[in-house]
C-alpha cells in the first residue's frame, strides 16, 4: 500500500464571483521513502493540494475525492484523527522561513511548542503550562540532536537565537530540524528554497535528499522550478490550471516530455546552454469559467476538436501517465 | 566593441547605520563598494549576483534614485557627479528603469494612461493631448490594446503589468534602460514572452540595457557582457560567451555549480565549469572580510587571499577577474 494515495481530488473555492475550480481531478501516490514533486506555475493548484492534505483549507473551500494516508482518508476522517497525524507523522516546511516564525520568540521556544503540541488537537492551559516548565530540560537533547541532523554547526547558539538573528538558509535548516524531529513518514515541502539564493538552495536540497534516505521518509515537494524538481524528486506530476498534465519518473518526464505543456514549459525557461527561450502563447485561464475539455487547449499548438470537448484521461505509455488526446490509441 | 555609453569609476554607495536619540553614525552598510564598469552602446550588460550583493543598489545609483557616496558616473561623455542641475536632468531623462515587481512599482490608484505619461508630465514634455497620443503609441509598442489605457493595474495580469512598466520606462525615449530582475516576479511561461519583447524593443529602438539578475541562465540568454558581483564588488567581468567558455573566478564557478540543471546539456556545462563553494554565507556588508571577500567560502583559497585585496587581471580579451590565482 502506498504511504499517500490521492485519488481524483477536486478543490473549489466559493467566492462572490462563483466557484473557482482550482483543482480538477488530481490523482497520484507516494510510496514509502519516495519523493514526488508537484510542478506547476502559480495558480496551478499545487499549494491547495498541500493544504488539503494538511486539512487546512480555508472555510470557503470544497474538497472532494480521497486522500489516503496509511489507509486513512484525511478528507473524511474526524478532526481528532487528523490532529494525531498532522505535525507528527505528516510534517510541513513552509516557503518563507522568516514569516513562518514569530520574531518575538527564540528558536528554542518555537521548537518546544512544536514538540509539545505535535499530534494533539488541543491541550488544557494548565497542562500546557506544567509541561512547558519542564520542557527545556527534558526536550533539550532531542532538539539539539534534531538541529545537528539538519547539519547546524552550533545548535546551542541557534536555540537561543531569535529568528531575525539568523540567515534565511539557517532558518530553513531550523524549520527542517523542527519538521523531522518527530520522525514523520511524510514531509510536505512547499517551495522550500524559493526564498533562498542558489548556493544555499543547493545545500538545503542536498540536506533534504540526505534526510529522505537516512530516515526512509517520503517527501512531497511543491515547486515551480523544473531544475529543482529534477534534482530532488523521484517522480514528477506536472499540473496545468488544476489538471494533471503528466506523471512519471523525473528523468523520463523532463528528459523526453510528452505533454505539450511540459515541453512548452521546458522550452520557455532560460538555459545555460544558451538555447533560446520560446514562450507559450497566452495566459492562465479564469477559474470561474475555465475552458472545457483539456484546460490547456487554448494555448496548445496541437489542439484538436476533441480537446475542447472532453477532458483527456490518463494514458499510460513510456513509463508514465500522460493526460493528452494526442496519445490516444 | 563600439562606444562606451555608461562608465562608472570606483562607484560607492554606503548607507549609514545610526543609533541612539542623536542618530550617531555607528557604521556603514557598504552596498556598492568601488564598482568600475563600462557599458557599451547597443549592448546588454548583465550584473549577476545573489541577494544582498549590492546589484539592485548599483542599479538604483545608476538610474539616479540614490546619490552615490563617492565615485563617478559618466553617461555619454557627461560626468554626472560634476554636471550642473540642468545638464544632469537632461541626462537622467535618457536613463530609465524597469523594476522587479510591477504590482508594487505601479501606483494602484492611477490608470495606465497616467502611469505611462507620468515621466512626460514630470519632465514637462508635450501637451495633455500629445501625451495621451504618445501613451497609446507606447502601449501598441509593448503589444497591449488601447483599451488598457483606461484600466487600473489590478485589472491586468502580471505579464500585462510588466508591459505597462516597460512602456513607462520607454516613453521618454531613453538610451539606457536599467532592468532590475524584469522577469523574476512573473510566471515561467510568461517570462519568455517578456524577454522576447525586450529584445525586440532593443533592436527596434537601438536601446542599451543594463540587466540586473540572479539567474545566470537568463544572463546567458540575453546579455552580451556579464559582470558577476559579490558583497559589493565586481569579481569577474567578461563578454558573455567567454564567461561561460572560461569562467575564471571561483565565485562565478560556485554560482554555476549551484544551478539545478533541467537537462543533460546543462548538466554537462555545470559538471565542466562548476566548482562548489565551501559551506558558508555571504559576508556582512558592514564589516566585510579582509582581502578577497569570497575567501572564507573559496575552495581554492591561498594565504594571500585573506591579506590583500586581489588585483584586476585580464584573463583573456576584455575578460577580467579579481582573483589572486590569476596573478
Amino acid at each position: 500500500m502506498a504511504l499517500l494515495d490521492v485519488r481524483n481530488l477536486y478543490i473549489g473555492y466559493k467566492t462572490f464571483k462563483g466557484v473557482l475550480d482550482v483543482v480538477d481531478g488530481i490523482s497520484f501516490s507516494i510510496e514509502r521513502g519516495e519523493s514526488l514533486a508537484l510542478v506547476g506555475e502559480s495558480g496551478s493548484g499545487k499549494t491547495s493540494i498541500v493544504k488539503a492534505i494538511l486539512r487546512s483549507l480555508p472555510g470557503n473551500a470544497i474538497a472532494r475525492g480521497r486522500i489516503l494516508f496509511e489507509g486513512l482518508d484525511l478528507l473524511s476522517a474526524s478532526k481528532e484523527e487528523v490532529s494525531k497525524i498532522r505535525g507528527a507523522r505528516i510534517a510541513y516546511i513552509p516557503q518563507e522561513p522568516l514569516s513562518a516564525l514569530n520574531q518575538l520568540f527564540t528558536i528554542e521556544e518555537h521548537f518546544i511548542d512544536r514538540l509539545l503540541l505535535a499530534g494533539r488537537e488541543q491541550t488544557s492551559l494548565l497542562r500546557y503550562i506544567r509541561e512547558r516548565r519542564r520542557a527545556p530540560r527534558e526536550l533539550r537533547e532531542l532538539m539539539i540532536k534534531a538541529l545537528e541532523e539538519a547539519r547546524i554547526g552550533e545548535p546551542e547558539r541557534v536555540l537561543s537565537s531569535y529568528p531575525f538573528q539568523l540567515s534565511g538558509g539557517m532558518l530553513q535548516r531550523v524549520l527542517i530540524a523542527m519538521a523531522v524531529a518527530t520522525r514523520p513518514s511524510l514531509l510536505l515541502a512547499d517551495e522550500p528554497t524559493t526564498a533562498l539564493d542558489v548556493i544555499t538552495q543547493k545545500e538545503i536540497l542536498g540536506l533534504l535528499k540526505d534526510l529522505q534516505r537516512e530516515m526512509g521518509m517520503s517527501i512531497l515537494y511543491v515547486t515551480h522550478d523544473l531544475g529543482v524538481a529534477r534534482m530532488v524528486a523521484d517522480k514528477i506530476l506536472v499540473l496545468y490550471a488544476g489538471q494533471p498534465a503528466e506523471l512519471g519518473s523525473s528523468a523520463r518526464v523532463l528528459g523526453s516530455p510528452l505533454h505539450p505543456y511540459t515541453s512548452g514549459l521546458l522550452r520557455s525557461i532560460p538555459k545555460l546552454s544558451g538555447e533560446p527561450m520560446r514562450p507559450i502563447e497566452g495566459g492562465l485561464p479564469d477559474y470561474t469559467n475555465p475552458p472545457g475539455g483539456c484546460r490547456f487547449h487554448p494555448r496548445c499548438p496541437h489542439a484538436m476538436d476533441k480537446c475542447r470537448a472532453l477532458k483527456p484521461p490518463g494514458i499510460a505509455m513510456d513509463e508514465r501517465l500522460v493526460h493528452c488526446w494526442l496519445y490516444e490509441v | 566593441m563600439g562606444r562606451v555609453l555608461l562608465e562608472t569609476v570606483n562607484l560607492k554607495k554606503y548607507f549609514p547605520i545610526t543609533s541612539g536619540v542623536l542618530n550617531r553614525v555607528i557604521g556603514y552598510v557598504r552596498a556598492v563598494d568601488g564598482v568600475s564598469l563600462r557599458v557599451y552602446r547597443g549592448s546588454i550588460h548583465a550584473i549577476v549576483g545573489e541577494t544582498g550583493c549590492g546589484k539592485s543598489t548599483l542599479a538604483r545609483v545608476i538610474a539616479g534614485i540614490y546619490e552615490p557616496t563617492s565615485g563617478r558616473i559618466v553617461f555619454d561623455g557627461i560626468d554626472l557627479s560634476r554636471a550642473g542641475r540642468r545638464e544632469k536632468r537632461m541626462a537622467r531623462r535618457r536613463i530609465s528603469m524597469v523594476f522587479q515587481d510591477p504590482t508594487s512599482s505601479l501606483n494602484p490608484r492611477h490608470r495606465v494612461l497616467d502611469i505611462v505619461t507620468a515621466p512626460l508630465r514630470v519632465n514637462g514634455i508635450g501637451s495633455r493631448r500629445e501625451r495621451a497620443k504618445r501613451a497609446a503609441e507606447m502601449l501598441k509598442m509593448v503589444e497591449l490594446g488601447e483599451d488598457v489605457l483606461y484600466k487600473y493595474p489590478h485589472e491586468l495580469s502580471g505579464g500585462q503589468r510588466q508591459r505597462v512598466a516597460i512602456a513607462r520606462a520607454l516613453v521618454t525615449e531613453p538610451d539606457l534602460v536599467v532592468l532590475d530582475e524584469p522577469t523574476s516576479s512573473l510566471d515561467v511561461s510568461v517570462q519568455a514572452k517578456i524577454v522576447e519583447l525586450l529584445l525586440e524593443l532593443k533592436k527596434e529602438l537601438g536601446l542599451t540595457y543594463m540587466l540586473i539578475t540572479h539567474n545566470l541562465g537568463l544572463a546567458k540568454n540575453m546579455a552580451s557582457h556579464i559582470s558577476v558581483m559579490y558583497a559589493g564588488k565586481i569579481v569577474e567581468s567578461s563578454p558573455a560567451e567567454d564567461l561561460f567558455a572560461r569562467p575564471s573566478h571561483p565565485y562565478t564557478r560556485a554560482l554555476i555549480a549551484a544551478i539545478p540543471p533541467v537537462d543533460e546539456s546543462e548538466e554537462a556545462i555545470i559538471r565542466k565549469h562548476g566548482l562548489p563553494a565551501r559551506p558558508g554565507e555571504p559576508p556582512s556588508l558592514t564589516s566585510p572580510p579582509r582581502g578577497c571577500r569570497f575567501h572564507p567560502r573559496c575552495p581554492l583559497v591561498i594565504p594571500k587571499c585573506s591579506e590583500k585585496e586581489p588585483p584586476k587581471v585580464e584573463v583573456s580579451e576584455e575578460h577580467y577577474s579579481w582573483c589572486w590565482l590569476n596573478s
